[in-house]
């Protein structure tokens, strides 16, 4: 039984399969036309599939220790900092995050001055800014090139990042919890904000990275904006109960003139976006990927991403139990015409078993196992295989003795 | 007696918390709108008690999240029993195993109208990635962006047939069915029309106050749908922008002539907003009917922003050729 599980047959059958494939990703790699399908199929994960279809979204609780408030469209952004911050400083929330475009001063002064006056007046307060505005900045320059208000609150940077750059259509999946500039670590925005809301929860990002060089850490996403208490900066001004925002983090950013308004700017692809694969519209605005990076590392919640290679090994395995099950069907007399019914068959379930176990892991674990490879393996092994043994036994007048 | 004490103590402060976590039934994440429970208005961070009635508005929004944590949304008009509700969120969770069987299933037993055919191949071009273009195609071409933003309360929807994907002539068609919905996807207009275009006024009760609308065309031939379009959405400008664009027009030119309305609508070509320049456009043509300049000033400008049948249907085929 053994010589029709190991021999050469199956080796070399198993080789010509990964041969194949690999020759493929090459082709698609340099074929421009084909670049569109290699986007895709970089940009997409299976475990999209999961959080879109699968999840249970409704039984997650929400987090209520993040307020948004969403600014709307109406004011210009200096006037919807110093509104909302004007309310703010009146309730004592714990943390403010504030994601709205004023690194550069007001163009009115009094106003300018009025919103200083409020930034120097609110604790914790954390102001954003983007990697690129903080690499490009001189540290011989004054420090309000970085932020104008640099000297008055926190800043941290709101950058995401994706599998592959698609103009825009890219899923963000992921995000850099700091920098490491000179002999300074600047922290993103969501970790400054944490950082000033629950040291430990920050301590414990910060020791799973090398703080000598910036890297990505996966996001968890909880859930969309239906996972965090939300209220309109127009509505606050009617209604204000600052018992709503009190010791809670509350982050300042844009949703829309209103909050249920699903077509405003600053809106991001997410791996919970309705369609995993091409493109419907934006799901997620910025101020709430955010908070579900906060929400992440505030319950510590990450996602182990399984190493590349171990993507690799599942894949060779499956490469070669493929080729050996098909080739004892192949050269066995009994299935004859039936071999192309039963391998597709059998692909098939071993797709869904396969996906089964992946999406166990991710929801029991947060594992998150990159099984692309594997899967093309076996959606192409039937036909493949079909080919390389029909070739064999046309050539080499041995190659089925083991099955015999 | 000290015992029986501490242990009177304890059971009184255990029922305690026990009373406080269930003075509320669910707590309100996310309000819009005039909504109350048992009269009271509603605002985020509201508690609402098991017994409460909650009346949610015309255009309201309501997200609540139950005692055990499980949230749920409300955005329909009406009057709902928090005693209902609670059923709704008490559902038991169904493992992975059932979540995953009704999801492979659901794919599986997908209709054919979904599934790859040479009359949805254009669906499938968006599935691998590609850019949507405004010409994409499909057997309804509608003639604006995917989505259309509007300065002014009014606009025209206009749509053609494309023959060559619908395989069936313009006068085969009886007659074209418009369907409106909100963004939470309530219908607000599902009319038939004879003519391929749909005139919508956002300031009319139709619209329920809404600022955001999005978009189909069917095609009706012998009582059935036999084509539809894109979905697309058109949406009201912020506020701010429509005082300052619709200010500036007014000061450029008068709106109660057609040559005011000729230059308002070169205005708002230039800036951006199409919707608002076809509208002009189609104005001053009606004011003065006569004027052959104004129509073709009018057809240059579905030409150049490829907003008319000829001009789109010619740059599909000059794009599919390049490809």
């Amino acid at each position: 039984m053994w010589r029709k599980i190991f021999n050469w047959t199956v080796l070399s059958g198993t080789l010509f399969l990964i041969a194949i494939i690999w020759l493929l990703q090459i082709i698609t790699t340099n074929l421009s036309f084909l670049d569109v399908v290699e986007e895709v199929l970089l940009d997409f994960q299976i475990s999209d599939i999961y959080y879109s279809k699968i999840r249970d979204n409704a039984a997650l609780a929400p987090d209520d220790r993040i307020v948004i408030i969403n600014v709307g469209e109406n004011f210009p952004a200096h006037m919807a900092a110093l509104a909302t911050l004007e309310l703010l400083n009146e309730a004592s929330p714990k943390v403010i995050g504030l994601n709205l475009d004023i690194a550069k001063p007001a163009p009115d002064e009094m106003i300018d001055s009025l919103l200083r006056l409020n930034i120097q007046k609110a604790s914790n307060l954390v102001l954003s800014t983007d990697i690129e505005t903080i690499k490009n900045t001189n540290p011989t320059q004054k420090a309000t090139a970085l932020h104008y208000y640099k000297d008055d609150a926190f800043i941290g940077f709101k950058d995401l990042g994706s599998n592959v750059k698609r103009n825009g259509f890219e899923t963000s999946r992921f995000f850099s919890p700091f920098i490491p500039i000179e002999d300074t670590l600047i922290h993103s925005f969501a970790l400054q904000i944490t950082a000033l809301y629950d040291r430990e929860a920050a301590q414990n990002l910060k020791k799973r990275h090398d703080t000598q060089q910036q890297s990505a850490e996966l996001i968890n996403y909880r859930g969309n904006w239906d996972k965090f208490t939300v209220v309109d900066l127009d509505d606050m001004f009617q209604d204000f109960d600052p018992d709503l925002v009190r010791n809670k983090i509350v982050l300042i950013g844009t949703m829309g003139e209103s909050f249920i308004d699903q077509t405003g700017s600053d809106r991001y692809y997410t791996p919970l976006n309705d369609s995993p694969i091409g493109r419907n519209n934006p799901d997620m605005y910025g101020i709430v990927v955010q908070a579900n990076i906060i929400s992440m590392i505030l319950g510590s919640n990450y996602l182990i991403k399984v190493p590349s290679y171990f993507s690799i090994i599942i894949a060779i395995f499956f490469a070669y139990f493929n080729a050996a099950i098909f080739a004892n069907w192949y050269f066995s007399s009994g299935y004859g015409t039936w071999y192309d019914v039963i391998t597709k068959v059998f692909q098939l379930i071993e797709i869904i078993i396969l996906v089964f176990l992946l999406l166990q892991a991710l929801e029991n674990f947060n594992l998150q196992i990159d099984l692309t490879f594997a899967i093309v393996v076996i959606a192409l092994s039937g036909d493949l295989l079909e080919m390389y043994f029909s070739l064999l036994s046309n050539t080499v007048e041995k190659s089925s003795k083991y099955f015999q | 007696m000290q015992t029986k004490q501490i242990l009177l103590s304890v059971l009184f402060l255990f029922l305690a918390a026990t009373v406080s976590a269930q003075d509320y039934a669910f707590r309100v994440l996310a309000s819009k709108g005039s909504n109350s429970a048992s009269e009271a208005a509603l605002r985020t961070g509201s508690k609402i008690a098991a017994d409460a009635t909650i009346e949610v508005a015309e255009g309201g929004y309501l997200g609540l999240v139950h005692a055990n944590g499980k949230t749920l949304e409300i955005k329909e008009k009406g009057t709902y029993k928090v005693a209902d509700l609670q059923k709704k969120v008490g559902v038991e969770d169904k493992g992975l195993s059932s979540r995953y069987a009704a999801y492979v299933s659901s794919e599986v037993i997908k209709s054919d109208n979904e599934g790859v055919s040479a009359e949805n191949r254009h669906k499938h071009m968006g599935k691998t990635g590609a850019v949507v273009r405004a010409t994409g195609e499909n057997a309804i071409m509608g003639v604006y962006e995917k989505t259309e933003t509007l300065v002014g309360e009014k606009v025209t929807i206009n749509w053609f047939l494309y023959e060559d994907i619908a395989k069936v002539e313009e006068t085969e068609v009886d007659n074209y069915r418009v369907v409106i919905n909100d963004l939470f996807g309530n219908v607000l207009v599902n009319k038939e029309v004879k003519s391929t275009n749909y005139k919508l006024d956002f300031a009319s009760p139709e619209m329920k106050g809404n600022t955001a609308v999005v978009y189909r065309v069917y095609a009706v031939k012998e009582g059935k749908e036999v084509f539809a379009s894109d979905e697309k959405s058109i949406k009201r400008a912020s506020r701010r922008d429509i005082e300052k664009y619709s200010n500036e027009a007014s000061e450029l030119a008068d709106a109660n002539t057609a040559l005011g309305q000729i230059i308002r609508a070169q205005y708002f070509e230039e800036k951006g907003f199409y919707a608002d320049a076809m509208q002009a456009y189609e104005t001053a043509i009606d004011m003065a009917p006569g004027v052959e300049a104004y129509e073709e000033l009018y057809n240059n400008f579905l030409t150049r922003n490829l907003m008319s049948k000829d001009a789109i249907i010619e740059e599909i085929q000059r794009t599919s050729s390049k490809d």
